[in-house]
């Protein structure tokens, strides 16, 4: 159960953080920390938003580039990394400037929005609408730990 | 917070409680073999004393059944002549069921299963020494009663086998009517978040509630105190050289003798640190080998085959976790060695006490398992022909002893005609395979025909610390396990022959080795600089290495581009979505702070035979 499931009727806090000229927000509980990025070590066989692997205080952390996922310009290198407890581990996510905590409440969340958007729909929790801005909301912390990284480019590594 | 107190006083109790009935059931399997006084006094003292614990956190039910069974023990115990298999059976019995009842309270604080049964054969077994002229039933249940009564206050005098309950129930006590005994056993119980504060009392009169809670106490292990003081030490040690290392650095004297010697020191400390940690999860296999006869003796009793099991090497020690993901598989083993590998009283051929040895002993490459019985042993013919029925292997394959042998490791073998409750479902042997695998281990299996059967298993003493080779590949460093290698070979200083298509081998001493570019499974990934430094060209001359792997009867060659060297690495967990990355076994932080992925070879070298065998068929 996600942080944003308990506290209907409440306001909960979101770590706000942009990608490109959009900010999004993300459920606070779910972040562990936000660190300086530091250089990856690539892997090969992966995604292309796959940035590599980290050594975070002796744990080996995997990295997504947003910026790459939410199919932006690639080539400038994120400024922030967000390191996330999920269900199945930490997972880092680079992202180019991480805001402020807010709190929002619950009454100011579209939970259905219908718009059309850069970041791929599963990820999309709710718009929460702000005094002079929208603010995607983004559950990272249910979607990043269960993102599919493998992508085969030896055909000879089959999963025997 | 008085329901999370009960949590880890049930907790620390049943940790004691299950202890004490591999203590249980050890006495009774020693009473089998020499009823002597000693062993029904060390099998007394366990239930009394189980029974004394249980009250104390309010487990009625359990107690009175203990109470029952240590009523037959305590006539048993005033005439050691009335001990017989029979009444062994009833008190092994209990200890099944008992042992099942602590195991599930764990999971559910309200357990309570059906005792009526058990408790009838022990009022049977009660009143059949009683009506034999035992000793006078009145004077025992005064004793009873008196010594009941201790065990109801909350420290029992004698159950100085459960210490750390009781030390902590006197700290608890802040009425201070329980006096506080030295215990004898230095032991203490470590645990992730130790809060005792409120008096025993209140946690007492709670009791009932916390049936409800439904949190599973945190897993606890017994270390010996002595090795924490050893690690205090250590970690106390380690504090005053780390300071004088910021205090140089804080003064800009990183180069002085004082400031050198504190950092070698801080190496040697940090790795007798590692050493000591790493044995503290270690234990013998006695416990472990205790419940493999105690399984054994319950299959030969059911099958009427008289077996003598003889223990050998129980104070070898085990990773915990190794421990714990071998048991299964052994006990499979077990049955298999009493249900196939010993025939039927009648059958056998000296009419003589079949016996199997089951045997621990140290070896360089880890601990070696073996159970071995004096059986009929295995029919390779047998076994060849059912391999070729059930088309696990082609008609025309020609095998090694050896070979035919680690058949029966394969998934859906099973050579007895009937299918037996012990065993032989057709399930089972290559399930054993799998488990040893998965923990890094080998399986053998010597037989002889006539002369009995033996199973070989090779165990890592722990999982965490291994030998590897850090080879490069491309621009990434990786570790490759040093026991998946069989050895390392220049490239250069072989013929590589082309083999049609697209593949490599050689001649090594005239065996035909494939060779594969290594590079091939893990493309290197290219940064930046690559294009303007020519890196990879860099050292042609220091010759091509291969590393040499076997995967059963095959041999495969894989090119790597450098081995940068040897050293040992501790394997971190990975998150599972990384885990799940194909080619990997695991992740390390290499000697460079870099994150560094442990390559699975044997997964490579199976993709490998998959694909070249489909090819061929």
């Amino acid at each position: 159960m996600s942080e944003t499931d308990v506290v209907t009727g409440a306001e909960a806090r979101y770590l706000l953080f942009k990608v490109g000229e959009e900010v999004y927000g993300t459920p606070l509980l779910g972040v562990r920390e936000v660190v300086e990025p530091q250089p990856c070590k690539k892997m090969p066989n992966t995604v292309k938003h796959f940035k590599g692997l980290i050594n975070i205080r002796g744990e080996i952390v995997g990295v997504i580039d947003l910026r790459s996922r939410f199919n932006q310009d690639d080539k400038i290198e994120g400024k922030a990394l967000i390191v996330f407890d999920t269900e199945a581990g930490a997972v880092g996510a680079l992202v180019d400037q991480v805001d402020s905590v807010i709190a929002i409440a619950d009454n100011v969340i579209d939970r259905n929005p219908n718009v059309g958007s850069m970041v791929p729909i599963e990820y999309v929790v709710g718009i929460a609408k702000l005094e002079n801005l929208l603010v995607s909301l983004i559950d990272l912390n249910k979607t990043l730990g269960t993102e599919e990284l493998s992508q085969l480019r030896s055909t000879k590594l089959s999963a025997a | 917070m008085s329901d999370s107190i009960d949590q880890e006083i049930l907790g620390l109790l049943l940790d004691e409680a299950s202890e004490a009935m591999q203590e249980w059931e050890q006495s009774c399997l020693l009473l089998e073999k020499d009823p002597s006084q000693s062993n029904l006094d060390a099998l007394f003292r366990v239930a009394h004393n189980v029974k004394g614990a249980s009250r104390s956190v309010g487990l009625m039910d359990l107690g009175s059944f203990v109470h029952k069974a240590e009523d037959l023990i305590n006539l048993l115990k005033d005439d050691p002549s009335l001990v017989n298999s029979e009444r062994i059976g009833v008190l092994l019995d209990s200890q099944s069921l008992l042992n099942e009842w602590i195991e599930t309270l764990r999971e559910d604080p309200s357990y309570l299963p059906d005792t009526s049964k058990l408790e009838a054969s022990i009022m049977q077994a009660i009143e059949a020494i009683q009506a034999g002229g035992g000793s006078a039933p009145a004077l025992e249940d005064e004793v009873e009663v008196a010594k009941e009564s201790v065990a109801n206050s909350a420290v029992d005098d004698q159950s100085d086998r459960f210490p750390s309950v009781e030390e902590i129930q006197a700290q608890l006590a802040a009425e201070g009517e329980v006096e506080k005994k030295a215990t004898d056993e230095p032991l203490v119980v470590v645990k992730d978040e130790p809060k005792v504060s409120a008096p025993v009392a209140k946690a007492k009169k709670a009791s009932a509630k916390k049936k409800e809670a439904a949190s599973r106490p945190d897993k606890t292990i017994r270390v010996s105190a002595a090795k924490l003081d050893e690690l205090m030490q250590l970690i106390g040690e380690l504090s005053i050289h780390q300071s004088i290392v910021t205090h140089s650095k804080q003064r800009g004297e990183l180069e002085t003798e004082v400031c050198g010697n504190a950092i070698y020191l801080s190496n040697k400390i940090t790795k007798d640190l590692q050493n000591l940690t790493l044995s503290l999860r270690m234990q013998p296999v006695a416990g472990l080998f205790q419940r493999l006869e105690r399984v054994g003796r319950d299959v030969a009793k059911a099958q009427e085959k008289d077996i003598i099991f003889n223990l050998e090497g129980t104070e070898v020690s085990l990773d915990k976790t190794v421990i714990e993901r071998v048991t299964d598989p052994l006990i499979h083993v077990i049955r298999n060695a009493v249900d196939h590998g010993v025939e039927d009283n009648d059958q056998r051929a000296n009419k003589g006490k079949a016996t199997i040895t089951i045997a621990a002993h140290q070896d360089a490459g880890g601990v070696v398992i073996t159970v071995k019985d004096d059986g009929k042993g295995i029919d390779p013919e047998v076994i060849y022909n059912k391999a070729i029925q059930k088309g696990l292997i082609s008609a025309d394959a020609d095998l090694t002893k050896r070979e035919i042998n680690g058949l029966i490791l394969l998934p859906g073998f099973s050579t007895r005609e009937v299918v037996t409750d012990i065993s032989g479902r057709g399930v089972g042997m290559d399930v054993v395979k799998q488990a040893v695998d998965e923990l890094g281990g080998t399986i053998e299996i010597d037989s002889e025909l006539g002369k009995g059967t033996g199973f070989r298993i090779t165990l890592p003493t722990n999982l965490s610390i291994i030998d590897a080779l850090v080879v490069k590949i491309g621009r990434s460093n990786y570790a490759v396990p040093m026991k998946e290698l069989v050895e390392i070979i220049d490239l250069t200083e072989h013929k590589l022959e082309s083999s049609g298509s697209e593949g490599k081998m050689i001649n090594l001493r005239e065996v035909i080795v494939p060779v594969e570019n290594l590079v091939e499974y893990l493309p290197a990934v290219l940064e930046a600089d690559d294009f303007n430094k020519n890196n990879l060209e860099l050292d042609s001359n220091a010759g091509t290495p291969a590393l040499v792997v076997q995967d059963g009867a095959h041999q495969l060659a894989f090119e790597v581009d450098h081995i940068l060297g040897q050293q040992q690495i501790v394997v971190r967990p990975l998150s599972e979505q990384l885990a799940s990355l194909p080619g990997y076994s695991g992740g390390t932080i290499l000697g460079n702070g870099e994150p560094g992925m442990i390559v699975n070879l044997s997964q490579m070298t199976k993709s490998y035979l998959k694909r070249t065998k489909r090819k061929g068929a």
